[in-house]
């Protein structure tokens, strides 16, 4: 059995605008992130990959199967949306249940199925409460859970921790992990740390074309050398701002650290060891996908 | 399982409850639910009994009533007609003015000037308009059709509204064979559910509309859209157990409100055969299509413009049928119409005349349901690939 996802030569427009260009992607079982922009077409990429959007051109096959073959595919795919709610009066096992019937799963299958992923997504004590009082942590925690009714190949989730507390965003990121182990899960986000925490193969996505597609330690190992910090008076900032990208600052004994991209070391910087945001923001630099992130000021 | 799942959900929509309260205040209202008072007797023969009065084809009488009406509307040159149903005074223009005086001086041999009101000297004269004797039926009713043509149509010379100068005694005779239908054929019951249905036809031609927009904006209001299209589960059977689910949560209180006004009579015919079905019968035979009909209007346009202007269309039809529906109140019909009348106890000969044009009406309106719906499955379908439908638009 197949287990992969590959994408060849796919564009797709939104009238004259071209919402992605030339995409190819193999995914494998297993986390896989997808790091972009807001806007930078992920979206799009997802409703594509679940049947929601057509494609202009290009290959798919999921598992084997043509994305044309849209019955086929809606049997092996789960998917969690950005933006997504359910009926508010339904109870979490009534919507469960709801969404297990349009599913296809038999009733003893579903009341087991529902019984066990409620479980693994911490739920089973909320079943009867209505969604509508349901924190946004726990909606999104019952999304991955109706996405896994059906026991998918591949499992789609867009965006899933905005708006979530660390705790929250950090429970999130193990469930996924959790339930990677058994099947192809893409993870589309804008949030690095999210990619860091949980995926070992990524592609950046950048005003719909892929900018990177590889290791985490393959985008990290780009970025080495390029990433420096160094302690500055506050005069001096306007000036390195001008000059260099730089990722992060704070200020300490009365000195700015600076955290900056550059591809040669100034006086009295330090080279450090890259980190997953170095590398995604080095990327971006290099490509000409980014001009200015004066510290956070445009 | 999916089926009652869509029921619950219908049954706890504010709109579901709104439709129930108006189908039983209405009918409450229209003195419906109770028909004790309007106990079917058989006719007696006694010296001057009155058993009412009925509109009959009888020449005679027909023509010269129908000639004088157009006489006077002709001298105030103002015409009552229902084109479309809507009430409407028509003011005819010198040149039509004309024509409908050649049509007056053919049926009563006065020359058009004179009716006209002109002589020579152009002073007005009083003249007095009597039909010719030796006129038939047939060339009448051709000027009168012609009349009708002048007026613009659906005024009182057309074909099917001449028969309402008509209006005759009903005789013994007539009475008892009135009668022995409602005994023989209705067994009472029919004659009391066929008045219900006419009642109640008129809610159940529109209300379906506000349920099924509904349950089709339900998805989206509830941000669902998205975890239901990516389900495995197939258009068909979605939308058509969508579309039962509605037409059950319809039918059913109609069902028991015909039931709870055909049984307020039941009593009353100690001894008689009656037809324990007959409500039931009557709610699938002839309101089962204006529901049908209303629901897959609102499924379609609905699907197809993610708005409720399914409300608009089906009022707009639901209007003007209701507006035609006042000419045909006795039990006439047409091949399009949406609700049938019968708005009278019995009838039945009308009832049994007409049978074959209803039957074939309410065949073509369940059909053309079942293309709205077979049309909705299509569109729904599109909207999960993405085809048509708001994810064509660009989207962040």
């Amino acid at each position: 059995m197949d287990n992969t996802i590959r994408i060849e030569n796919l564009d797709k427009y939104y009238g004259n605008k071209q919402a992605l260009s030339n995409i190819n992607l193999t995914v494998e079982q297993g986390m896989f992130g997808l790091l972009g922009r807001n806007g930078a077409g992920k979206t799009t990429l997802m409703k594509i990959l679940t049947t929601l959007l057509q494609k202009k051109n290009g290959n798919i096959t999921i598992c084997g199967i043509p994305i044309e073959n849209s019955k086929e595919i809606r049997k092996i795919v789960g998917y969690l949306p950005q933006d997504f709610s359910m009926y508010p009066t339904m109870s979490v096992f009534e919507v469960m249940n709801y969404l297990g019937i349009l599913s296809g799963i038999g009733a003893k299958e579903r009341k087991d199925r529902i019984a066990f992923l409620l479980k693994k997504v911490n739920l089973s004590d909320h079943k009867d409460k209505k969604v509508k009082a349901l924190s946004g942590g726990m909606k999104r925690r019952l999304g991955i859970a109706q996405a896994l009714l059906n026991n998918p190949k591949v499992l789609i989730v867009d965006e899933p921790t905005v708006g979530l507390d660390p705790e929250e965003r950090i429970r999130f990121r193990n469930l996924l992990c959790d339930v990677a182990s058994e099947r192809i899960v893409i993870l589309s986000t804008h949030i690095v740390g999210d990619i860091e925490a949980t995926c070992e193969k990524i592609a950046i996505l950048n005003e719909g074309s892929i900018l990177y597609y590889g290791t985490v330690s393959g985008l990290l190992e780009t970025a080495k050398g390029n990433v420096f910090t160094k302690a500055v008076d506050n005069g001096e900032l306007p000036k390195l701002k001008k000059e260099y990208h730089i990722i992060s600052m704070h200020t300490h004994d009365k000195k700015t650290h600076i955290r900056f991209l550059s591809d040669v070391c100034i006086d009295g910087a330090e080279s450090c060891e890259p980190n997953i945001e170095d590398a995604y923001m080095f990327y971006l630099w290099k490509n000409g996908a980014t001009t200015d992130f004066h510290g956070g000021e445009k | 399982m999916l089926f009652l799942k869509e029921i619950k959900k219908i049954a706890l929509t504010i709109t579901f409850i709104v439709f129930l309260v108006a189908l039983i205040a209405i009918s409450a209202s229209q003195d419906i639910l109770d028909f004790s008072d309007m106990i079917i007797t058989a006719p007696l023969q006694l010296q001057g009994e009155d058993f009412g009065i009925q509109t009959k084809e009888v020449p005679e009488q027909i023509m010269p009533s129908a000639f004088d009406s157009l006489c006077e509307e002709f001298a105030a040159n103002e015409y009552v007609a229902y084109p479309i149903g809507f009430h409407k005074i028509v003011k005819l223009n010198d040149n039509k003015r004309e024509k409908m005086a050649e049509i007056i001086s053919a049926l009563s041999d006065v020359p058009v000037d004179d009716i006209l009101g002109y002589n020579t000297d152009n002073d007005k004269i009083d003249i007095e308009l009597v039909l010719k004797e030796d006129v038939s039926y047939e060339k009448f009713k051709t000027y009168m059709r012609r009349a009708d043509n002048l007026i613009g149509g659906g005024s009182q010379y057309s074909d099917t509204n001449i028969l309402t100068f008509g209006y005759v005694e009903i005789t013994y005779n007539e009475a008892a064979e009135q009668y022995n239908l409602i005994l023989e054929y209705d067994h009472f019951t029919g004659a009391y559910a066929r008045l219900f249905c006419d009642y109640i036809g008129f809610l159940i031609s529109i209300l379906p509309v506000f349920i099924s927009i509904t349950v089709c904006l339900k998805d989206r209001r509830a941000k669902m859209r998205d975890l239901i299209y990516t389900r495995q589960i197939s258009s068909f059977k979605l939308v058509f157990t969508r579309f039962l689910a509605v037409l059950t949560m319809v039918i059913i209180p109609t069902v028991i409100l015909a039931y709870i006004s055909n049984l307020s009579v039941w009593n009353h015919y100690d001894g008689m055969v009656l037809d324990y079905l007959a409500p039931l019968k009557y709610v699938l035979g002839w309101l089962l299509p204006s529901a049908m009909i209303s629901i897959a209007v609102g499924m379609l346009f609905t699907e197809l413009t993610n708005t409720p202007i399914a409300i608009a269309i089906q009022g707009l039809w639901w209007f003007i049928d209701i507006n035609i529906g006042v000419s045909r109140l006795k039990g006439v019909h047409n091949l399009f119409e949406l609700t049938p009348r019968h708005n009278s106890l019995g009838n039945t000969r009308i009832f049994l005349d007409e049978f074959n044009t209803l039957f074939t009406n309410r065949l073509i309106i369940t059909g053309i349901a079942f293309m709205f719906v077979t049309a909705t499955i299509f569109v729904y379908e599109q909207k999960r690939r993405g085809k048509i439908g708001g994810y064509g638009k660009i989207e962040k």
